[in-house]
């Protein structure tokens, strides 16, 4: 019993200093603060920490520039452990603790949704960085997001293939938010385009082999195959259908195409069209890269959400800027202004009623000889 | 103010993993079965009762109810054929029934009621909550705390005291190993079958509290990392003693959260410390297996 008492109170007493520190820090703080929710662990680690990199490099920027009218910026960033659980402790300790208006994140909209309808419960500017989900949509007028929904970019990959004159198609996406938010939206493109529509599959992460699905895939031999990937699931799926000797006539098409560009095999990948994020040629994005290269060196590995992170940092610093104060109605009101003027690396930034983007700026690219190249 | 309300919610998730935690126990702590799925009866938990109260309308008791009895019903099913295995067998078949339960709701979203972006991959949202209208945001969480701290109790309860009956002195002696029950001419068969079947109610009570108080709900909760939490949580507080199921609840959700803020005054990058936590976590349950076998509050030994 004696042990038992011991363990009480030490456990108490950890949380009782942890929360007395974090309050005291809280109310004497100069600057202003926001919180960040990313998966610094878990699954989605690699995206994770790039998100942050791209945070704190703004972070710098802004402060360089002169912070929020005189104040400095200061992000506490908080591990979601890449699971709805992590995200709200997080976003509970961010909120209930440190007494933050603004949160940037998260990535996932598995993360993005139950999170964002605690913050918006609790009138919290949440800033989603990485979530596609139209259902983000829905959440409420304190929830924003920078990236396009899966609309917008499964629209517009579907609107590039149908100009290869191609008549069927078919998708392989990865079997989460973001993998079906692309199949719905590139399946309505092509049926509303008059076009046939022969197959959706849909594959499980982290698996060794997926033969079974690319025999499925090509079963009625379409024209076009959408494709949606991260990293070493692309690698293997490419693979064993270059193996197969299985390659869509008009060729395969696939959104954010730097998730894997790095990591396939280039002789697998020969060929493939797709679209990828923000002004890759741009001089933001150079600009951002360069600065990025410079801070955490050449070998740090850049993900393509690491730039969103940065556009939702900036943009949330400019709507305080706007605001003035740290009352949610008024900075939600200033994020419509800010995501209007500011000329983010990922494109044009500006929100609709809902919060969303009005769209996003792509680039077509073709992966070829290794690398990925502007199509023409 | 704040950390009032931050207490209350660290409290909630202590009482919801408490009862699976208590679940646990009764299956492995006092039972010897390995349920390597126990995500699985929190999972069919929360999407049953989230089918009932969203899809069909109707009360959130009833809701709690269905969840319970859909749990109930999952462990006895995988439970028949099953009774027979050994331990690790056990935990490979436990473990690949709870995936797939989460695989089946990954794949079928017409079971909470479909349409575009609801159910499946997606999740659900929008989860009502009980007697939501009759509080405000900030006096809610106390109200939920309040349903939590019931349930919790009354988990204790039926637990505790299904395992001080001659029920609970036969299962300890399948633990101990089957030839003692088989000697006395009990049928461990049929002992292991109610376990897993009163287990997955509780499961299952712990997975209708999550959804309801979340409000949203989706494959990725439950994944197979979450059942070993649970199971951190029964090895540190102490297997087959349920004051000790709660306790490791309770040190594990605190430890979780409290190492949050150690970032806020110390100087450390975040994402070492992200990674540090783990490793912590990690090493607690080790030295825990290590210097104490049987957890914080040792099983009372009792000589009949």
């Amino acid at each position: 019993m004696r042990k038992l008492t011991l363990v009480c109170l030490g456990v108490f007493i950890l949380a009782g200093i942890s929360f007395a520190f974090s309050v005291q820090s809280s109310v004497a703080a100069e600057p202003i603060v926001i919180g960040s929710i990313n998966p610094l662990t878990g699954t989605n680690a690699v995206q994770g920490t790039d998100m942050k990199r791209g945070e704190a490099l703004a972070l710098e920027e802004i402060n360089a520039a002169g912070g929020i009218y005189g104040h400095p910026l200061k992000i506490i960033w908080e591990d979601t452990e890449s699971s709805p659980r992590g995200g709200m402790d997080a976003v509970h300790k961010l909120v209930e603790i440190n007494k933050v208006s603004v949160i940037i994140g998260a990535y996932s909209s598995g993360v993005s949704l139950p999170t964002g309808q605690w913050t918006n419960s609790k009138k919290v500017i949440q800033i989603a960085e990485a979530s596609t989900s139209p259902k983000l949509r829905e959440i409420g007028p304190y929830f924003f997001d920078v990236m396009g929904l899966d609309e917008v970019m499964g629209t517009k990959l579907a609107e590039f293939a149908l100009e290869s004159g191609a008549q069927t198609f078919a998708s392989i996406t990865v079997n989460n938010p973001f993998g079906i938010g692309i199949e719905i939206w590139t399946e309505k493109t092509v049926k509303k385009a008059g076009k046939t529509w022969l197959e959706a599959v849909r594959y499980d992460e982290k698996k060794t082999d997926y033969r079974a699905e690319i025999e499925r895939l090509f079963a009625k031999n379409p024209d076009v195959v959408f494709f949606t990937a991260y990293g070493t699931e692309s690698k293997l799926i490419l693979k064993q259908a270059h193996e197969m000797g299985l390659k869509p006539a008009k060729g395969w098409y696939a959104d954010y195409m730097t998730m894997w560009s790095n990591e396939v095999i280039p002789e697998t990948a020969e060929g493939i069209k797709g679209l990828v994020i923000g002004t890759a040629t741009g001089t933001r994005l150079k600009e951002y890269k360069a600065a990025y290269k410079n801070k955490y060196g050449a070998g740090a590995k850049q993900t393509a959400f690491g730039a969103y992170a940065y556009d939702a940092t900036w943009i949330a610093a400019l709507a305080l800027s706007i605001a003035g104060k740290t009352n949610t109605d008024g900075i939600a009101k200033a994020l419509y202004t800010a995501g209007g003027i500011y000329n983010g690396v990922t494109g044009d930034k500006s929100f609709d009623k809902d919060g969303m983007q009005v769209t996003d700026y792509y680039q077509r690219m073709i992966y070829t000889g290794g690398k990925l190249l502007p199509y023409k | 103010m704040g950390i009032i309300n931050f207490l209350v919610y660290l409290a909630i998730m202590m009482a919801i993993y408490g009862i699976l935690s208590l679940s646990l126990n009764l299956q492995y702590g006092f039972t010897g079965l390995a349920n390597f799925g126990q995500v699985g009866f929190f999972c069919l938990g929360a999407y049953t009762s989230t089918t009932i109260v969203l899809v069909f309308k109707l009360p959130f008791i009833l809701g709690l109810l269905g969840g319970m009895l859909a749990s109930t019903l999952f462990g006895y099913i995988i439970a028949i054929p099953t009774a027979d295995l050994k331990e690790d067998y056990w935990a490979i078949v436990t473990l690949a029934a709870a995936e797939i339960i989460r695989i089946f709701f990954l794949n079928e979203s017409w079971v909470v009621g479909g349409g575009p972006y609801v159910g499946g991959a997606f999740g659900v949202g929008g989860i009502p909550q009980p007697l939501r209208s009759l509080f405000s945001a900030y006096t809610y969480p106390f109200f939920y705390l309040g349903i939590a701290l019931l349930c919790l109790l009354v988990a204790y309860l039926v637990i505790n005291s299904v395992t001080r009956s001659p029920f609970g002195r036969v299962i300890k002696s399948i633990r101990e190993g089957d030839n003692l029950a088989q000697a006395m001419g009990k049928d461990i068969r049929k002992f292991r079958i109610k376990v897993m079947a009163l287990g997955g109610a509780f499961g299952g009570l712990a997975g209708c509290l999550w959804a309801h108080y979340h409000g949203f709900i989706s494959p990725e909760q439950f994944l197979p990392l979450e059942t070993f939490l649970v199971w951190a949580m029964v090895i540190v507080g102490g297997k087959g003693n349920n004051k000790g199921a709660i306790l490791g609840a309770v040190i594990i959700m605190a430890f979780y959260n409290s190492t949050r803020f150690l970032k806020d005054y110390i100087p450390i990058e975040e994402v070492t410390l992200a990674s540090l936590r783990m490793v912590v976590i990690g090493v607690l349950i080790v030295a825990a297996m290590l210097f104490m076998k049987e957890g914080l509050i040792k099983e009372k030994k009792t000589i009949y």
